[in-house]
């Protein structure tokens, strides 16, 4: 069984974040896999790979974090807000081109027995969208009724959405879990994600990440700051 | 544009069909269903120069990005525009109207590195009975 290794980092803004993900997605090698959760600055925007900086800013504006730090992320989906979100990754192994559903269907339902296990009910949303539905991402991750594979409470909202990249037979899963729709505390979600990732994998004991991974990471998150990133749709 | 049994293959997924100036860049079925609903495709600039393996576009797929990687090395002569308006194209024809660029192969012996179609769908069963 593979083991996933629980990696500790410093409060970063958004850019940092990014930065340091991609990071861990290009140093990351073998089976092992790496779940972070993020520490915050401050409250901050991300958006999905294709969506339009437009569309985030008036997201943004509505939500009221009009002064935000706003950044693409490299992970597909929809507009995030992080202002109280318990924001994580997982760096893993994707060797064989598999359906992203199978990979949000493993996650989500590794940490929905997590919270089980913690007392926190959910469930896997494995309702299909209506065949006549298009297909496209929404845009805000919390702003529509849920999709497959998301993570909702028993009455149905939404409370963890994720977004993914492959690239070279590796990874990158970010997911955004709304705590403020938990009755839990977030240490207790906190403790529940890991455990219930723990699962799939063999949980490891937490460490640092190794001062080189985390200067790439500060060397990545300048493109991630770059107007050219942000705005270029 | 290219039935399968002519287009070389890379493990990653991607075909390239042709030797010539105009050599075409795609994925494979496999891959299109794999990754499921294309809802975007960014495509590689007109004239740049890559490297075989390097990776050269982006697919994103209801909530995924997917790095797609070059079969060999050259230049970029041509992009397939359509997918701009309609990434769909991708799933419903990933042979065909659903090819991603051309490329001025810089170095044509690299395609004996690729597989034949044969050996793709060996490589499909294979990766399918091991699990990866």
């Amino acid at each position: 069984m593979p083991a996933l290794e629980l990696v500790e980092a410093p409060a970063l803004d958004a850019a940092g974040q990014m930065g340091l993900d991609e990071a861990v997605l290009t140093l990351h090698s073998g089976l092992l896999a790496r779940l972070r959760f993020y520490r915050w600055q401050r409250s901050a925007v991300t958006f999905g790979y294709s969506q339009a900086f437009a569309l985030a800013r008036e997201l943004a504006r509505s939500r009221g974090l009009a002064g935000a730090e706003l950044v693409r992320r490299a992970t597909g989906g929809g507009v995030v807000f992080h202002d109280g979100d318990l924001t994580f990754s997982v760096v893993f192994a994707w060797e064989r081109l598999s359906a992203p559903s199978l990979v949000y269907k493993d996650i989500h339902r590794g940490v929905h027995l997590g919270l089980k296990q913690a007392g926190v009910f959910t469930r896997v949303w494995s309702r299909a969208k209506p065949s006549a539905a298009p297909v496209s991402p929404q845009a805000a991750c919390f702003g529509g009724p849920p999709e497959p594979m998301d993570l909702v409470r028993e009455d149905g909202v939404k409370v963890l959405g994720g977004a993914l990249r492959r690239r070279g037979g590796k990874g990158l899963y970010q997911g955004s879990l709304r705590v403020d729709a938990l009755a839990a505390p977030l240490s207790t979600v906190r403790r529940a994600i890991a455990e219930g990732l723990g699962r799939k994998f063999r949980l490891a004991p937490e460490r640092g990440l190794a001062a080189d991974w985390l200067s790439h990471g500060r060397r990545l998150s300048e493109k991630y700051r770059s107007a050219r990133w942000n705005r270029r749709r | 544009m290219a039935k399968p049994e002519s287009c070389r293959f890379m493990k990653s997924h991607e075909w390239v069909a042709g030797e010539g100036a105009d050599a075409a860049v795609g994925v494979s079925d496999h891959a299109q269903s794999e990754i499921s609903d294309v809802v975007f495709v960014e495509l590689p600039k007109l004239g740049r120069r890559v490297k075989q393996g390097e990776a050269v576009c982006v697919i994103e797929s209801v909530k995924a990005a997917f790095d797609i990687y070059s079969p060999l090395s050259g230049e970029v002569v041509a992009v397939n525009e359509a997918l701009v308006k309609d990434p769909a194209l991708v799933n419903r024809s990933p042979q065909e109207e659903g090819w991603l660029f051309k490329l001025k192969p810089s170095n044509p012996a690299e395609l004996e590195t690729l597989m034949s179609w044969g050996q793709y769908k060996e490589f499909l069963e294979t990766a399918a009975t091991h699990g990866h």
